[in-house]
């Protein structure tokens, strides 16, 4: 009998497959629960909301074909680009400042203090309490004119504001709650900073290095791939944002809090346009994908990854 | 070791698996979407109360939205239904009002709907004409739902197009509630209809001995309404396609309410973020809208006696706005394959007394002319209070009638209005643009109902 080589064996019918397929087709088996539901349930849903975004669907009748008139008329509303600024203002002024406070908090963590697991936990609740709606309810009675913060500058003698009633204000408010659920980007950064090569610091030390100068010239450039990811998953989330204004503002007031999401939920659940909600929705798409595309770009420039040394 | 622990977790996970499987396998499979089934020839009028026949397999859906107490009563009131046909166990789903319309829509695209559900007047229609709704005509003709104790002004209200798509679960109407005591003990009087002058004066009079302020404002349609309908205009005009009030009847609208913002009498932004009957308890607020089938709840979360009024109306009025209207109906799917047991559920809910003894007028003052009577020997104060209120109306010249119910496209306007009277009370609007603004919101009004009229004539 000939000796088969290593690499090929050969079943009754004649046809080789080597070990290497046959790991393969064992992987892709392991992987169909999840296959089955990405298609169903995402692929299936992203190809048919596009479909939707050219037709009139109010949901009781069957969609009808009306090609790029939903895109036309919603460019040419006011409320679609009022809503965009919004998302737009409401991701500039969250993304940096998150970001911030994941830094800062990350930092002072990363000296091993005696209750730092205690303290580190603490930071972390507010995001395990995460978007939930009981948090934004009450986030929104703390907030407002009769609530907690206005009653405690009532008695140190500060004068009041309407928080959530003035049109100015009221969005800040909005970020000021994500912000405070900075807790599982820090995690991230405590991680990063954590595998900072001991030997770097204590050299730097050695040379006579400020713990400060130490901190941006060594420790920063270093965990740079974690605030990509912080930046990207940021600049995701913001522009997604929702159940913040839909919980505590309604979008208001004066529309000041009308994030983008919030629109297209009401001009799905509440106007019944199926269609103009998925144009909005691909319109969202394109919008995020070239935000983060522009930052991927970046990252040869100022991202630093471990393995290419 | 390592093998056992791997099979313990592949068991775990196969038991999860097996416990996320829904509880109603038969409600996972697609019904076809068949032109709407009018009606299905009911299996015989067999189906009297005595009915021997099991019910065990039968799968029947129920759907409705409201508070916790109300949850409570109707999942008793599902029970004692129940009893009736032994073996048989209704599925129960309920929420809040938002996501029970959010739901149906939903199940409707996947054909999947309750075979009952409740509806709303303001939706009756849109959910009508789309075919997704049994037409309960037959049955009532054939006396399934037996209809012999109610008059036609009750029942009217689930008619749409000359067929009934759902049985009117009570009647209310739209009205204020005020705190009587508060009034009382200021020695301020309000009568039962007061006009818009009545009103700020009594508003006014309230704020400067009390500090307490009245939740009454421009934005809320129902108070638009109110005051077109006192004119005899309306929302919407005679035949339905274009919007009923002018201009000018806008602005005269909003300058009376730009005046009463700077009186501070009545509730700005940001006042308070509790529920009406929350804030009345708190002594925020003395006057809010509501309807009667209400009242009992309010009074309870408010903490004390409130007295009914009708919405304020227009100084010049001509007639009477307010309309007895169904608090809210029973439709059922079209594709329900059970209609037996639809108009058995039907019959059961506007017939039975103990319904009734569970839930009073929660759902609105009954239809039946006999259980009105029944329920007058066990009426509650508030009860009491609320019929006086609905004869009252019910009195030559007091009311009129149910308007027809505002078309698709309406939505545009109505934010529109809301979006204006955020702009009054921010003072970003002055009085010399109301008449521009006025002519903006009605043209782009009509603009939308007509576009979404003349998409569904070419769907």
């Amino acid at each position: 009998m000939v000796k088969n080589s290593i690499d090929k064996r050969v079943n009754t019918r004649g046809r080789t497959q080597s070990p290497r397929a046959k790991t393969n087709l064992s992987g892709y088996m392991f992987l169909t629960p999840w296959l089955i539901g990405f298609f169903v349930f995402t692929v299936f849903s992203f190809c048919y909301s596009l479909y939707l975004s050219f037709t009139d669907y109010n949901v009781l009748t069957p969609p009808r074909w009306i090609s790029i008139q939903n895109y036309v008329e919603m460019f040419q509303d006011p409320d679609f680009w009022h809503s965009f600024k919004v998302t737009c203002k409401f991701a500039l002024v969250q993304v940096p400042v998150k970001l911030f406070f994941q830094l800062l908090v990350a930092v002072l963590l990363s000296r091993a203090t005696k209750f730092m697991r205690v303290i580190r936990t603490c930071f972390y609740v507010p995001s395990l309490v995460g978007g939930g709606v009981a948090v934004a309810l009450v986030w929104g009675r703390i907030w407002s004119n009769n609530g907690a913060i206005n009653q405690i500058l009532e008695s140190i003698g500060l004068p009041t504001v309407k928080w959530l009633a003035d049109p100015n204000v009221a969005l800040y408010i909005l970020i000021l709650l994500g912000v405070w659920q900075f807790g599982s980007g820090m995690l991230i950064f405590l991680a990063a900073i954590r595998d900072v090569p001991k030997n770097l610091l204590e050299a730097a030390a050695i040379d006579g290095a400020s713990k400060t100068r130490s901190f941006w010239k060594i420790t920063f450039p270093m965990i740079t791939s974690s605030v990509f990811f912080n930046l990207v998953n940021g600049i995701i989330g913001s522009m997604q944002a929702f159940s913040s204004a839909y919980l505590i503002t309604g979008g208001g007031p004066l529309k000041s809090t009308l994030y983008f999401g919030l629109l297209q939920y009401r001009t799905a659940f509440q106007s019944y346009e199926m269609g103009m909600a998925s144009a909005m929705a691909w319109f969202m798409l394109l919008v995020i994908v070239a935000l983060t595309a522009v930052v991927f770009k970046s990252n040869g420039a100022w991202v630093y990854y471990q393995d290419e040394m | 070791m390592k093998k056992i622990a791997c099979l313990l977790l592949a068991l775990v996970m196969l038991f999860g698996l097996i416990a996320c499987t829904p509880k109603d396998p038969a409600a996972n499979t697609p019904k076809e979407t068949d032109p709407p089934k009018p009606e299905e020839t009911t299996a015989a009028p067999v189906e009297t109360t005595e009915a021997p026949i099991d019910y065990t397999d039968v799968e029947f859906e129920i759907s409705w939205w409201g508070s916790d107490a109300r949850h409570e009563q109707t999942i008793k009131i599902v029970e004692e239904f129940e009893k009736l046909y032994p073996g048989l166990k209704v599925t129960i789903s309920y929420a809040g009002y938002g996501d029970h319309f959010s739901a149906l829509n939903t199940r409707a695209v996947g054909n999947d709907l309750p075979d009952v559900f409740q509806m709303d007047i303001s939706k009756l229609d849109f959910w009508a004409k789309s075919g997704q709704l049994l037409c309960l005509d037959d049955m009532i003709a054939d006396g399934s739902i037996d209809y012999t104790n109610m008059a036609p002004a009750y029942t009217d209200g689930g008619l749409i197009d000359g067929k009934m798509y759902g049985e009117v679960c009570g009647v209310n109407a739209y009205c204020m509630f005020y705190d009587t005591k508060l009034l009382e003990d200021n020695g301020i009087k309000l009568s039962t209809n007061p006009t818009y002058s009545e009103f700020f004066a009594v508003a006014k009079e309230v704020y400067e001995k009390t500090g307490v302020k009245a939740e009454v404002n421009a934005g809320w349609i129902r108070n638009l309404e109110m005051y077109l309908r006192s004119l005899g205009a309306d929302q919407m005009n005679a035949d339905n396609t274009q919007l009923g009030m002018t201009a000018q009847q806008l602005v005269d609208f909003w300058t009376m309410f730009a005046d009463a913002y700077k009186t501070g009498a009545l509730v700005m932004p940001g006042d308070f973020e509790v529920t009406n009957a929350e804030a009345i308890a708190a002594n925020h607020v003395w006057y809010v809208a509501s309807q009667t089938s209400s009242l009992a709840g309010f009074e309870t979360t408010a903490g004390r006696s409130l007295g009914i009024t009708t919405y304020p109306e227009a100084d010049n009025r001509t007639q009477a706005a307010t309309y007895m209207r169904p608090a809210m109906l029973w439709s059922a799917s079209a594709n329900t394959e059970h209609p037996e047991l639809v108009a058995a559920w039907m019959d059961f809910y506007a017939n039975s007394t103990v319904v009734y003894d569970i839930s009073g007028t929660d759902r609105g003052v009954p239809i039946s002319s006999e259980i009105r009577t029944y329920l007058e020997a066990n009426a509650t104060d508030a009860d009491i209070r609320v019929n006086e209120f609905l004869d009252y109306l019910a009195e030559e010249g007091n009311s009129s009638l149910l308007p027809a119910p505002t078309p698709d496209g309406y939505g545009t306007f109505q934010t529109r209005v809301l979006e204006t009277d955020e702009q009054i009370k921010y003072d970003l609007l002055k009085p010399e643009d109301f008449l521009a603004t006025a002519e903006a919101i009605i043209a782009e009004g009509n603009a939308e109902i007509a576009a979404k009229a003349a998409a569904a004539a070419a769907g």
